[in-house]
């Protein structure tokens, strides 16, 4: 088990790497440069994950979010796209997409919207590979971290949040999702840092 | 073309504005009647409710209970305004085969778990009178009503595809709890392309932080996932 709050990890059977999954979301470039040393330091933190992870024999899925070419946002989308100076939609391609981190053999997802689950093949990977839960970090901890964690919430996946790989530009917002996720005894999910689960490798 | 075939509607004036939010909402002009609807979120008596299941947890239910008069209040104002009103209630069916055990761990860990028998029968369980909408927030007859299985409305639910088939764009978004399924659901609204308003006033967390905390996320950064206004904005956006 991962030693996390408000309870060990996973809830409702053993810890397996063989059946968790780890989702490093939205370690894109434009998101490490916006969020400064946070980000920075969520990426090195990350890059440790990784490694552990695959040296464990753990599978290993990458989120990019962005528009491909041909495609745009919906109206409404597009509208609060251009009311903000951060945190934008990329286009496929472009150097403010690209991934800041490189996983040898890892899964890349690429989804539009700030839910990696939609709108992608990453709930069908999680299928066909019976993965029962994941250990998630990312860019930003409220944007495409806390909503895909959402998502799989509702699915029924047991999600742990890595705390100290998640970085967001404001760190009141951060603590914020943080102290939702373990509301209750765990609204959606369990919190622990990096040396905890590199402890239960 | 014969002579009978009816022409595309066009859309037809609106006499309201914008709703004065962390933008001007809807985005793309005044609200139209055909493509607005209000979603009432979860205004069951499990989560608002003395004797409820987070009463019976020992949570408190001031603020939930306090969300009440101004949920109900935003219900008249689409009524009035003749926009689509749907309700939603988070619970599962009878057979609990629409429960994952995850969430049910969970929440049996802190105490009563979903799908166990508490004091108002199968907590969040359908049929339930736990599970039923408050009095004050009754839906009222020809009004669309959503059991959904998870936080998110649109999940495993057919609340999309109710959307899109009637035309709504818009939608007004209200109940409990913020940091939950209100939020859940609104996140899933912009990613999908909706419009989405949250009244400040006509939701509420179990603890006020959350409530606040979720309300600076969702006004950051010029509306991330959509527009927040209070009840006296929408009312006067609508000459209500």
């Amino acid at each position: 088990m991962i030693k996390a709050r408000p309870y060990a990890f996973p809830c409702t059977e053993p810890f397996a790497v063989e059946t968790t999954l780890l989702c490093l979301l939205g370690f894109q470039r434009a998101a490490v440069d916006e969020t400064g040393a946070s980000g920075a330091c969520a990426l090195h933190h990350a890059n440790r994950l990784a490694a552990a992870w695959a040296g464990a024999g753990g599978r290993c899925v990458l989120s990019r979010r962005g528009l491909p070419g041909g495609a745009v946002a919906p109206p409404a989308a597009r509208f609060r796209e251009g009311r903000r100076t951060v945190d934008c939609l990329a286009r496929a391609g472009s150097a403010e997409w690209e991934l800041a981190l490189d996983v040898p053999g890892a899964t890349v997802v690429d989804h539009p919207a700030d839910n990696a689950f939609l709108a992608s093949d990453l709930d069908h990977i999680v299928h066909l590979s019976n993965m029962r839960a994941l250990i998630i970090c990312g860019l930003r901890t409220e944007g495409i971290v806390h909503a895909t964690m959402r998502a799989a919430n509702d699915k029924g996946l047991d999600c742990l949040l890595v705390e100290d790989a998640c970085a967001s530009d404001d760190a009141a917002f951060h603590d914020t999702i943080l102290s939702v996720t373990t509301f209750g005894n765990g609204l959606f999910g369990a919190v622990a840092d990096t040396d905890a689960v590199l402890a239960a490798l | 073309m014969p002579a009978s075939e009816p022409s595309r509607t066009e859309p037809q004036p609106t006499p309201w504005r914008q709703v004065a939010g962390t933008y001007p909402w809807p985005h793309d002009g005044p609200p139209r009647k055909e493509e607005t609807a209000l979603i009432a979120i979860d205004m069951q008596r499990d989560f608002c409710a003395e004797g409820g299941w987070v009463d019976q947890l020992g949570e408190p239910i001031a603020n939930t209970a306090a969300a009440i008069p101004g949920v109900a209040r935003a219900l008249t104002l689409a009524r009035a305004a003749g926009f689509a009103v749907i309700h939603t209630r988070e619970g599962h069916r009878a057979s609990l085969a629409d429960l994952n055990p995850v969430k049910r761990w969970r929440t049996r860990a802190h105490g009563l778990g979903i799908g166990d028998t508490g004091a108002e029968g199968g907590v969040l369980v359908r049929g339930a009178p736990g599970h039923n909408l408050v009095a004050a927030c009754a839906a009222h007859d020809g009004e669309l009503v959503i059991d959904k299985p998870g936080k998110s409305a649109f999940f495993a639910t057919a609340l999309d595809h109710h959307l899109r088939s009637s035309g709504v764009r818009n939608l007004i978004v209200c109940g409990v709890t913020s940091d939950c399924c209100v939020q859940s659901t609104v996140r899933d609204a912009a990613d999908l392309g909706y419009d989405a308003l949250l009244l400040s006033d006509a939701t509420a967390a179990v603890e006020s932080a959350h409530h606040a905390g979720m309300l600076a996320i969702f006004n950051a950064h010029g509306g991330r996932w959509g527009a927040v206004a209070t009840l006296a904005h929408l009312r006067d956006a609508l000459a209500l």
